[in-house]
């Protein structure tokens, strides 16, 4: 069975049980992000092991640094 | 402690040179690098502002530092200071390699060049033998070539050089000090000064590493380095794919300065990127004196890029890459590697280059203008002739692009002005502020012109909690969490101001920035105070490591302030206030109103005058910078 979750302001089905990495993999973000479910930052320790339930909102920004 | 500082000074007017030495309790508060090239520079000049950059009156200042030539990641850098041709203002650029240290194990702290040689002179240093050499034959040679004929010379290839080409003996505002033919003191124009002096190139003897002052302190920084560097996922990428890496996930994200700052979108960016140097061109992966990272990527496209000149970085892929539209690699290595060449700065080569072509593009300039070449986002083949062009101030286009944009473009106005992405002068690096609105603040008040390694970059402020990126900033002071691009608020102006000074203590320390910093980096804030006790016995404290940052910050305010500069002059082209018009964060930007205010908030956190900009008497004192003349 899916969950629906949005995912940076877009309506995202993903199956039950799908971990935070699961989804940072999934969306090729690869490298260093920042988390936000309802408005709530994670931890970076969390990512791993974080599950993701039906209608949470997900924010992720990726932080690109530069030289 | 801090020993004393030994400083040469080479006078090129006279022939003639001297030792001199600047007490420890001095050097303490100028520790190396920019801060001591301002001290140096206020002591030369004395009470005379408006000197004429290019004229001989005008010192050029080659600084490291205490820690310079200590062997671990990050301590090679040489700071030149001067006045700047290209901003006016006071000038500044850093440079990496390997003579920094060596300059440092010839005994000198500091070489002060002053006045000017009639004809074309190099200068030789080998600890106490000092010689000011013909450089006749070197005249007029690329880098790479008086790099050879100086070996040849000297007989020997046991030296490190900082050269000057083409570009910095015709004086194009925006020429280099290029070392190594790969590595440059490529901004503010400090190798027109070198030129204008007729140096061709500052030659030193290789020597022995320095000795810490307490080597089992020492390995507490360096024996884990390989653990360090592996736990550091942009450290990791900073080692596979050089600075330039961070270019497609930047323009991902829609922020990559595009078609000359119209658009933070670059479809190809891919093609330009750091990851596909690695798995293409890469030949090898080149480093500084004692630098476990080695970012330095080295190139070879046969016919095109001759690893001899090293590979583009981030900042030339962009300025000759997005900036002007292109996504031919090749097109941009042969660019890169001209500019080594000829001694000019990527940045605002690139960046002059893409403004051409919006002037083109506009009908601002036509094929008249542009001797007949065809300046067009995308098309590539203009660059190589381009170059050459400006390299030689050739009359026309070339000596109109050796101007540097804000000139030009108020020579050939009929709107050009608002076509330019500068900052007193100086062409943007590739940052855009939309995505990083504190670079907005800093590329304002920044006393050399915009500068993208004068603060930390905001998504450091976005980072999660137990990141080392939220944790090493609020170490120097105490910053609220953004969670959003584009925001501009008094939070920003609070880290553009709190990790300027850190930024500044680290370009006065002789710190690469790579290695050293406030948030992604190799080593944070408390390992650069233990590099001070474990590297020479000084027990620094970030809180003075800081105030050596401000100290030097305000040096430069003031002299800014005695040349005329005011708040006026620190303002944000046009191009700043660009709503992003696509990509994944279209609609991201600033306004003039927001920049204007944390600019204010700003100078109030400096403690600055609201409308003159100049540091109040209680900061001067603080600071105790008292002692410089402002008649």
């Amino acid at each position: 069975m899916d969950i629906h979750v949005i995912v940076n302001n877009k309506n995202t089905a993903l199956p039950e049980g799908t971990l935070l990495s699961d989804l940072l993999k999934k969306n090729s973000y690869e490298g260093r992000v920042s988390v936000w479910i309802d408005d709530v930052q994670l931890l970076a320790a969390d990512y791993p092991n974080r599950v993701l339930f039906d209608g949470e909102k997900i924010r992720i920004i990726r932080l690109v640094g530069g030289g | 402690m801090i020993s004393s500082a030994k400083i040469l000074y080479v006078n090129l007017t006279e022939k003639t040179h001297k030792v001199e030495t600047l007490s420890s309790e001095i050097y303490r508060k100028y520790p190396g690098g920019s801060a001591l090239g301002m001290y140096l520079l206020f002591q030369e000049q004395g009470d005379r502002a408006g000197i004429d950059p290019l004229s001989p009156a005008n010192p050029l200042i080659f600084s490291v530092s205490p820690l310079t030539g200590i062997p671990i990641s990050g301590q090679s850098r040489m700071c030149v200071t001067t006045k700047s041709p290209l901003t006016g203002t006071a000038g500044d650029s850093q440079v990496g390699g390997f003579i920094p240290a060596h300059i440092k194990g010839n005994g000198y702290d500091s070489i002060v060049v002053t006045g000017k040689s009639e004809t074309p002179v190099y200068l030789f240093i080998d600890k106490d033998t000092v010689e000011i050499k013909d450089a006749s034959a070197l005249w007029g040679k690329v880098t790479g070539d008086a790099e050879k004929m100086i070996g040849e010379d000297l007989g020997t290839d046991k030296f490190e050089a900082s050269i000057i080409g083409p570009g910095g003996e015709n004086q194009v505002l925006y020429a280099a000090i290029m070392h190594q033919r790969s590595r440059a003191n490529g901004r503010n124009g400090v190798g027109a000064v070198m030129g204008s002096k007729n140096l061709k190139a500052l030659v030193v003897k290789k020597q022995p590493p320095q000795k810490p002052f307490d080597p089992i302190g020492m390995k507490t920084l360096t024996l884990n380095v390989k653990e360090r560097i592996a736990a550091n996922e942009a450290v990791v990428d900073l080692a596979l794919n050089g600075s330039a890496g961070c270019l497609s996930p930047a323009a991902e994200e829609g922020f990559l300065a595009t078609n000359n700052w119209n658009t933070g979108f670059f479809a190809n960016a891919k093609k330009i990127d750091g990851t596909t140097i690695t798995t293409t061109i890469l030949k090898e992966r080149d480093t500084c004196f004692g630098c476990a990272i080695r970012c330095k990527g080295v190139v070879s496209i046969p016919g095109k890029a001759d690893p001899e000149y090293g590979g583009p970085e981030y900042e030339t892929l962009a300025t000759f890459g997005s900036y002007c539209g292109n996504d031919d690699l090749a097109d941009i290595c042969e660019a890169n590697q001209l500019c080594n060449m000829y001694g000019i700065d990527t940045i605002s080569c690139g960046a002059v280059i893409a403004w051409a072509i919006e002037c083109y593009e506009k009908g601002i300039l036509t094929k008249e203008d542009t001797d007949g070449l065809d300046l067009r986002f995308g098309n590539s083949s203009v660059f190589a002739p381009l170059i050459k062009k400006i390299a030689y101030k050739e009359k026309g286009i070339g000596a109109l692009l050796a101007l540097g944009s804000e000139r030009a473009a108020a020579q050939i106005g009929n709107g050009a002005e608002d076509l330019t992405v500068t900052c007193k002068g100086q062409e943007w690096p590739a940052h855009m502020v939309q995505f990083k609105p504190n670079l907005a603040v800093n590329y304002a008040v920044n006393n050399f012109g915009a500068d993208h390694q004068s603060s930390e970059h905001d998504p450091a402020l976005m980072a999660p909690d137990d990141d080392q990126n939220w944790i090493w900033p609020n170490q120097l002071a105490e910053f609220k969490k953004c969670d959003a691009y584009g925001i501009l608020d008094d939070n920003k102006a609070k880290f553009a101001f709190e990790t300027q000074k850190c930024y500044s203590m680290m370009d006065s320390l002789c710190l690469c920035q790579f290695a050293f910093g406030p948030a992604w980096q190799l080593y944070g804030p408390e390992d650069i105070v233990a590099f001070c006790k474990y590297g020479v016995g000084w027990d620094a404290s970030i809180e003075e490591l800081q105030e050596i940052g401000e100290r030097r910050i305000n040096m430069m305010r003031l002299y800014n302030i005695r040349e005329g500069f005011t708040r006026k002059d620190d303002k944000l082209p046009k191009k700043a206030f660009i709503v992003l018009p696509e990509g994944p964060n279209k609609g991201v930007g600033i306004t003039p109103a927001e920049a204007e205010k944390a600019i204010t908030t700003y100078y109030r956190l400096a403690g600055w005058d609201q409308e003159t900009s100049c540091p109040n008497a209680e900061t001067v004192e603080r600071l105790g910078l008292g002692w410089i003349s402002m008649s």
